[in-house]
């Protein structure tokens, strides 16, 4: 349970973001090492694991299927595990040398197109449409703006998105008001992990907006809104939350849906299962099972080489 | 509790599904009563394990090709074991000996 609360949210405030950005940090280099050495031990002891296998019923191709499982891992955290290294690194520097840096070679050189996402509820706020540009004494990171269920980022670098909505949902969450018995203010879509569900989506609720515009009712949709009381207290936690949302810059992630698959018939008869899918897993909890998993692997290869098990001999 | 009772039924499993740690004791090569020479090799087990393990020696010569003998035999759980390996060479002091022992046999 605790995991999927991690891969559903794990920003809720500013010291949520501090805390995720300095574990992501930990899991990028841990995965990175975990999966050298792991490489490694696969390589330099292969004959050894070969044998094991062949005189044992293990297939020999699951050392193969190892090996490429690392190899990705480590093609496709590279960047970030780059990035991980650079920010402990820039941690030894002083703040304000630090966000500087950042601003100068990992924003401005990395802004990317329009990021969205999108809400269970329709947003208004004071003025109807909610923009806040997302800026400090060392430069903008992007614009921030609440359109009814869409959440977009604008002329902001990859890898803020995800971290910047979940906690910009949260602080709407806490300071709008939602309609009677309505849902709590949610993320349901990510446009860059399901765009096609996310088009969807899109074009129902627009649907909705222009049947009540013939009604001339209020909105059909279910609504938050907030006064500028609440759009002051957004624009607060942002503001504060700047250094932090610069940092997560620094490693850009691929975003991923998850599953997860339990077989209650085991495996090859695998007839009942039981799935729960998320539309995107924070990378904290999808590469925190990938460092689980690999260290497992690591230590499991490395018992094996250390204390080889009984197998039949010739 | 319920971590701790699958870490110790997972330590139980390892501990009876070890292999053996072959260990080479001694080795000499010496003359055969009946002409060419003889290796012995004395082998132990230092692991609880069993298994089948490999005995390879090796002379070496400073000049012309090696020689090599090799064998495969059963160590139970901390034995000692002399392995005798013929040979036709003549045990004259230009070798040099070299023995191992390998688990698991290729």
């Amino acid at each position: 349970m605790r995991l999927w609360d991690l891969m559903e949210s794990p920003v809720q405030n500013v010291r949520a973001l501090r805390r995720r950005t300095s574990i992501l940090a930990g899991i990028h280099i841990v995965l990175t090492t975990a999966s050298i050495a792991l490489l490694a031990l696969l390589v330099l002891r292969l004959k050894l694991l070969v044998t094991l296998a062949q005189r044992s019923n293990v297939e020999t191709l699951l050392i193969g299927f190892f090996v490429a499982f690392v190899l990705v891992l480590l093609v496709t955290t590279g960047p970030a595990t780059v990035g991980a290294v650079t920010l402990v690194a820039l941690r030894l520097l002083e703040a304000d040398r630090r966000q500087r840096w950042i601003q100068q070679h990992r924003v401005e050189t990395r802004r990317g197109r329009r990021t969205l996402a999108l809400l269970n509820l329709w947003v208004t706020g004071p003025e109807g449409t909610i923009e806040v540009a997302l800026e400090d004494g060392f430069g903008r990171l992007g614009t921030l703006r609440v359109r009814g269920v869409e959440l977009q980022l604008e002329g902001a670098p990859d890898g803020l998105g995800g971290p910047l909505f979940e906690l910009a949902t949260a602080t709407l969450g806490e300071v709008a008001a939602r309609d009677p018995h309505g849902s709590p203010l949610d993320i349901i879509l990510w446009a860059n992990v399901d765009r096609s569900e996310a088009e969807a989506y899109q074009s129902q609720v627009r649907a909705f907006e222009r049947l009540a515009g013939v009604l001339e009712t209020d909105p059909l949709w279910p609504t938050a809104r907030l006064d500028a009381e609440g759009l002051a207290r957004l624009r607060a936690v942002l503001a504060e939350a700047m250094p932090s949302l610069r940092e997560t810059v620094v490693m850009p992630d691929i975003d991923y849906a998850a599953e997860f698959s339990i077989p209650l018939v085991p495996e090859p008869l695998a007839f009942v299962q039981i799935h729960r899918s998320e539309s995107r897993a924070d990378p904290v909890a999808s590469l925190g099972c990938a460092t689980v998993m690999v260290l497992a692997a690591l230590i499991a290869a490395a018992w094996v080489v250390l204390f080889p098990p009984w197998v039949p001999g010739k | 509790m319920r971590g701790r009772l699958a870490c110790l039924a997972i330590a139980l499993v390892a501990l009876g599904c070890r292999g053996p740690r072959p260990k080479v004791v001694s080795s000499t090569h010496r003359a055969a009563p009946g002409g060419g020479s003889v290796i012995e090799v004395v082998i132990e087990n230092t692991g609880g394990g069993e298994g089948q393990v490999q005995v390879e020696a090796t002379l070496r010569a400073a000049h012309g090709p090696l020689v090599r003998a090799e064998r495969s035999l059963e160590l139970h759980a901390h034995e000692r074991v002399l392995v005798n390996l013929p040979l036709e060479v003549a045990a004259d002091g230009s070798y040099r000996l070299e023995v191992t022992a390998r688990y698991p046999v290729d």
